[in-house]
């Protein structure tokens, strides 16, 4: 490194140290920017389909006012899961544009598909993205009903995961033959 | 065929109080809500058994629109896994809130 300084002096090195940190930092402000609730809205085909039935939801409006959008059911908050799922995502955006889902019928027509593609990643991930707000380990079971604390020990000791049973309660459910429980993570 | 006008107004009213008017509550949505889907799914099982389950059960009962209208509005003891629990009573703004979610049902 000294060498490099006495040969080049420290300019290229300071310049190259504000380039990386740039990159950093924009990066980061660009994964931020595309992980917005309008951004989602402005680029995938979901205004009036899957946005609008995910309104009035428990996961849009309750009691505290704590929601969780579209990025925090749908994007990993892991880093390299993050880039891996924006970059397979984009693919929708080819949709978007050549209007696959751009009817009501259309939509309809795919939600099936859709729903099996959010299903089976969500089992593979044990409903990873669930879990970044809903940690088992800190429910608490006074604050329950009953039932509630009965279902959940008995999705547990069944093996089962978050989205086997809370399926459809933030997007309508589709027609079609598998349920999250006949999907066998891969 | 021409109407009088002093009869439009009177028959304006009628037509617009009568049941045929269209509700329109999106009964779906309403479900989702009121936190109904948080165990019924509409051809899937889930803790309570299917909205077409429960559509076909109360279709073949010769008073199952009734039957059905006192399910959602009594909060009737049921089973669950071997264990008894009050059903969630479903709250409508109005009848013809509860009619447009009777109707949904049995229409599945």
């Amino acid at each position: 490194m000294r060498q490099i300084i006495k040969k080049y002096g420290a300019i290229p090195l300071l310049i190259a140290m504000i380039i990386g940190a740039a990159l950093v930092v924009g990066a980061n402000v660009g994964m931020a920017w595309t992980n917005t609730e309008s951004f989602c809205i402005s680029c995938h085909e979901m205004k009036n389909n899957a946005y609008a039935e995910y309104q009035d939801t428990i996961h849009d409006t309750n009691r505290t006012g704590v929601r969780a959008t579209c990025p925090d059911c749908h994007v990993p908050q892991e880093f390299l899961a993050k880039v891996w799922r924006k970059t397979k995502a984009t693919m929708e955006l080819y949709g978007k544009i050549t209007g696959k889902i751009d009817t009501p019928e259309k939509y309809e027509e795919h939600r099936y598909e859709m729903a099996l593609n959010v299903w089976t990643r969500m089992k593979n991930t044990d409903s990873r993205e669930c879990r970044n707000c809903h940690n088992a380990d800190k429910m608490d079971p006074e604050k329950q009903t009953p039932e509630a604390v009965d279902r959940h020990a008995k999705g547990v000791a069944e093996g089962k995961t978050c989205i086997d049973c809370h399926f459809a309660i933030a997007h309508y459910e589709p027609d079609g033959e598998l349920a999250p429980e006949d999907l066998k993570p891969q | 065929m021409r109407l009088p006008p002093y009869l439009i107004a009177p028959l304006f009213v009628t037509l617009s109080l009568s049941p045929i008017t269209a509700h329109a509550l999106n009964v779906q949505k309403e479900l989702q809500k009121q936190g109904c889907l948080k165990c019924h799914a509409i051809s899937r099982k889930k803790d309570g058994p299917s909205i077409k389950e429960t559509a076909k059960k109360y279709r073949s009962e010769v008073n199952g629109r009734e039957m059905l209208r006192g399910h959602l509005t009594s909060a009737p003891e049921i089973e669950v896994d071997g264990k008894k629990e009050k059903h969630k009573m479903f709250e409508p703004k109005d009848d013809g809130d509860l009619d447009a979610v009777i109707n949904w049902i049995l229409s599945k």
